[in-house]
């Protein structure tokens, strides 16, 4: 019983070391961004699949009044509260009220844990670096450094690791 | 499990152990400093002896070859102590420095950098063999040598004992002895020792005092042996054990938010037994037309079809009836099994809180070392003692308590106790008296007291401080009585007195203290008695987890209010409302109480929530310690228990919230932090004028429209606004609204949205696209409660869309005040 655990843990553990292996050859030819796609107001979004804990439907938020206006408010994740984000705020989208569809998609690092809004879940997909530029000259202040890169058909990929570190997006 | 495991899990248990019997030696040794001779001080050496002895074995086994050398080193001074060696201030010093080393070998996760490590242990290795060395040779020396803590005692020293020649270093002549008997000449100037304040000569007069004092000291903790019936668990393992009672509480209030539900059905039942019996009577009707009609010659064929009909009328009842029956007998098996899942809960709950009780001794234990290095900073002399160390508290309360408690002693030792010159001025005792006790009072909660002896509250010197700072105006410093003074110092401006700091080097003001105090749900008090000394008093829950809490309606959100603030909810008429220095007040229990707006405070929908029949606002009456605020909510839902949890990582601290909480429907309730509610409102322009709570003046009353097809929600609904001082129509579809809306003045509409002919959404978009209506508001009213339902209302043109699930009267009546 008790090695059980450490077992599975290590089957794991290999099935990841596979994994990774097979990640790495196909980066020799690139790095490749293997990304969650979202859509929010119709516009295309993704973020980086390792900065994602998990993806579940928006059912009830409530508010917390005296929080800035990017959080609008806190879900209940399995007994567990979650902030959740509107990255709408950074990219000067407008507001908009939530779907049936709408998705709380868990961004998390060991030191930061919270979810963001999108409005639909498209898919996963494996970008190859090669694929996007790193940003757009127009785009300034917060939206610039939460962009990692666009790719050719305006997917913005979004920066996991800065939305996750940025001291802005913690209420202290 | 391989070797890196088993050498990990065994320096866990080495890191507990030795933990404890450091405690352990670092207050036998306090005590030992001041009981030089006799039975007790051979039990108090030979106990220390062994757990030294016994931390340099298990040193070995977990391969900790620092923590066993400093063993080595104590144990052998420890032996020649035990032999008849006396012991100088500075080796107790050694000592205590020895073990405060080890102590950072151990926090330090068993990892400090090597060399420091050995670098500090080979001087603190010499130092001890010095002082051992020291130890043996005054065995010969004790008349000029000892200082007086020892002295005191001297005249009951057996000569033999004292006299006894050393081996090693025969230095001073026998002849030295007579004086140490008649003590007073003895105080002056020892020619080794420099003669440290604590336990330096005290005159004659007084010499018997400072043993009964501190001989009350609690067993100490290394005393507790481990018996045969107890296990040793890490703490982690046990806080795990007691979250996850805790969360058995969500399964309780769930299953108890299921019954509720399920009892939600019988409405349902009513409503169709009506139906039924209006259908089976139409059908009854219909039969004898038939029959009547054509009498006898009613064919064959058409007869069984009414007979079928007839059959399936009954057939029908029968079947609902089974399946009411069977949800009743559900319903009450569930509330059976809900009472039992409910005291199990409970009962898990309450033995997962006795297992993380603690005795208050581990509090209490690393006290009396802390105090001697304090007052020997200090140059100050002083006794401590303690009791109701065996009285038991939830751990992580103990641990909580540990700074703020230190800082107490501190504070008494800093600016309370006077010098012992001083003390003796004013007819004292020499030595300062610090006492800490732990005691259970009623309920389920203790006191923690702290006591000194001191000069007590300098209230001028506050004052002067909070002059300097802009905390008070110097008028309010004229009129103020002692009893504000004193709640000054907890003011945080207060905290940074230079002389505080820099002792206490935590940074912990009083205002901290306090915080933290009541952040374990407890009250901090001070009472000074001028000359005499101060007391602190903290009264504390035994156990912490959850807690009572109100949950509370304001504007369209819930909140949930601590049951330990809530004075009290009242309504308050708009008449009885006064305005002091521009402020709204009102009289609670004979006193003015400031009044605020709850919704303006936290900037929700401010000002709009006002519901219209409402002449009298409901208000909760909230309080810490002596500040009590009124704050304007709109309803009281219910009281339950209530787990604290995080708001989330990002959320680190919001204003006025101290987390939130989960509800047995999943919802996600915020908890209010009242203290920082009514530093708010205290400082806030919240506070609502006169004007705003004044009854509004009644005109016509307003007329409102009720369709909706199911009677008991109609005439529930009827009920409601007809108690609330609406006049109400009725219609069965939006059909027969429609119509009722052309023939008479309508204020309102609130409608069902599925109904037979026309539905809600229909109904809404015919109001909306007629001139004469256009403007009437609509609330929709449905179990509909999917976005798309709500975002459909919207767009045909709805006022409000309120769902039956979350449907009660007070957003109702709420709703219709905002749009009337």
């Amino acid at each position: 019983m008790i090695d059980q655990p450490e077992k599975s843990i290590q089957q794991l553990q290999e099935r990841a070391k596979r994994s990774a292996r097979e990640f790495a050859t196909r980066n020799e030819e690139g790095k490749i961004f293997t990304v969650v796609e979202f859509s929010i107001n119709s516009e295309c979004y993704a973020i980086e699949l390792i900065h994602i804990r998990e993806i579940f439907p928006l059912k009830e938020l409530t508010e917390i009044p005296g929080v800035p206006p990017f959080i609008r408010g806190v879900v209940n994740m399995r007994g567990q509260i979650i902030s959740v984000v509107d990255i709408r705020q950074f990219f000067e989208l407008p507001a908009k009220g939530f779907s049936d569809s709408s998705r709380i998609i868990v961004l998390r690092s060991p030191e930061m844990e919270y979810g963001i809004l999108a409005d639909a879940i498209l898919g996963i997909r494996a970008i190859p670096e090669s694929e996007t530029v790193p940003g757009l000259p127009t785009l300034t202040g917060i939206r610039q450094d939460f962009l990692k890169a666009i790719t050719h058909n305006q997917t913005v990929i979004l920066d996991g690791k800065k939305l996750l570190s940025d001291p802005k997006m913690v209420v202290k | 499990m391989n070797e890196q495991e088993l050498l990990r899990r065994l320096r866990d248990a080495f890191r507990q152990e030795s933990s404890e019997r450091l405690t352990g030696i670092g207050s036998a040794l306090v005590t030992l400093e001041t009981v030089q001779e006799g039975e007790e001080r051979a039990g108090l050496l030979e106990s220390i002896y062994r757990d030294a002895h016994s931390l340099k074995g298990a040193a070995r086994a977990v391969n900790l070859k620092e923590i066993e050398a400093v063993c080595q080193g104590l144990e052998s001074l420890f032996s020649a102590l035990k032999g008849g060696g006396i012991a100088s201030p500075e080796l107790f010093d050694a000592i205590h420095k020895a073990i405060r080393f080890m102590e950072a070998i151990l926090a330090g996760d068993l990892n400090l950098p090597v060399a420091s490590v050995k670098r500090e242990l080979s001087a603190l290795l010499g130092e001890l063999e010095s002082c051992q060395k020291s130890a043996i040779g005054k065995r010969n020396a004790v008349g000029l040598t000892a200082p007086a803590a020892e002295i005191r005692h001297a005249e009951s020293v057996p000569v033999a004992q004292a006299i006894e020649p050393s081996p090693v270093i025969p230095v001073l002549p026998v002849t030295s002895i007579p004086p140490v008997s008649s003590a007073p000449p003895v105080s002056s100037a020892p020619p080794v020792s420099s003669a440290p304040p604590v336990t330096s000569a005290p005159p004659a007069p007084q010499a018997d005092e400072g043993p009964d004092a501190t001989a009350t000291q609690p067993a100490p903790l290394f005393q507790k042996v481990a018996t045969a019936e107890s296990v040793r668990v890490s703490a982690e393992r046990l806080d795990q054990l007691l979250v996850k009672a805790e969360e058995m509480i969500s399964l309780k209030l769930i299953s108890q938010q299921h019954l509720l539900n399920l009892r939600q059905t019988h409405p349902v039942f009513d409503a169709w037994r009506k139906r039924w019996t209006e259908a089976e009577s139409c059908w009854r009707d219909l039969r004898k037309t038939l029959l009547a009609e054509y009498g006898g010659e009613i064919d064959r064929e058409r007869a069984s079809t009414l007979e079928t009909i007839g059959k399936f009328f009954l057939w029908h009842r029968e079947q609902l009836q089974a399946v009411q029956r069977d949800i009743r007998t559900l319903g009450k098996a569930m509330d059976h099994s809900n009472r039992a899942v409910g005291r199990m809960v409970d009962d898990l709950l309450e033995t997962a809180k006795q297992v993380i009780m603690v005795e208050s001794a581990i509090l209490l234990d690393p006290l009396p070392r802390m105090v001697r290095e304090i007052a020997r900073e200090q140059n100050k002399e002083v006794s401590l003692s303690l009791s109701g160390g065996d009285v038991e508290v939830d751990r992580r309360i103990l641990e909580e308590m540990r700074d703020p408690i230190i800082h107490l002693l501190r504070n008494a030792l800093d600016h309370g106790l006077e010098q012992a010159e001083e003390r003796l001025r004013v007819g004292k005792s020499r030595q300062g008296q610090l006492q800490v006790c732990v005691a259970h009072t009623e309920g389920n909660r203790i006191e923690i007291r702290v006591i000194d002896d001191g000069a007590g509250l300098d209230w001028a010197k506050i004052k002067e401080n909070a002059l300097k700072k802009g905390l008070i105006t110097p008028d309010e410093a004229l009129s103020m009585a002692d009893a504000a003074v004193t709640e000054l110092i907890f003011q945080s401006g207060m905290s940074t007195a230079p002389i505080i700091t820099n002792l206490s080097g935590r940074g912990l003001g009083m205002a901290i203290v306090r915080e933290k105090v009541e952040k374990m749900g407890g009250q901090l008090t001070v009472e000074s008695r001028p000359g005499a000394g101060v007391t602190y008093c903290i009264s504390l829950p035994v156990s912490l987890a959850t807690f009572r809490g109100v949950i509370i309606q304001c504007a369209r959100q819930q909140f949930v209010i601590p049951s330990l603030h809530v004075e009290g909810f009242v309504r308050v008429a708009g008449s009885a409302v006064r305005s002091v220095e521009n402020r709204a007040t009102f009289l609670y229990k004979g006193e003015p109480v400031a009044l605020v707006d709850l919704a303006q405070l936290l900037g929700i929908s401010a000002g709009e929530s006002r519901e219209a029949q409402e002449t009298k606002a409901l208000v909760a009456v909230l309080g810490i310690g002596k500040r009590v605020v009124g704050f304007r909510i709109h309803a009281v839902l219910k009281e339950q228990e209530v787990l604290v949890k995080g708001l989330g990582k990002q959320l680190k601290k919001v204003k006025n919230f101290s987390g939130a909480t989960i509800l047995g429907s999943g919802r996600v309730v915020p908890i209010l932090n009242v203290k920082e509610l009514i530093e708010s409102a205290i400082q806030n322009v919240a506070t609502l004028s006169i004007g705003d709570l004044a009854p509004q003046e009644e005109s016509r009353r307003k007329s409102i429209l009720v369709v909706e097809d199911s009677i008991t929600s109609r005439t529930l609904l009827k009920n409601v606004l007809e108690a609330a001082g609406y006049m109400v129509q009725t219609a069965v579809d939006g059909v027969e609204g429609l119509t009722a809306l052309k023939g008479s003045s309508v204020d309102l509409v609130i409608s069902d949205v599925e109904m037979p002919r026309m539905n809600g959404f229909e109904l809404t978009a015919q109001i909306r696209s007629d001139a004469a209506l256009a403007q009437l508001p609509v609330i929709l009213v449905t179990s509909l409660s999917s976005r798309e339902d709500r975002e459909r209302g919207v767009e045909v043109g709805a006022s409000a869309y309120i769902v039956k699930g979350d449907f009660d009267q007070n957003n109702l009546l709420g709703v219709i005040g905002r749009l009337v």
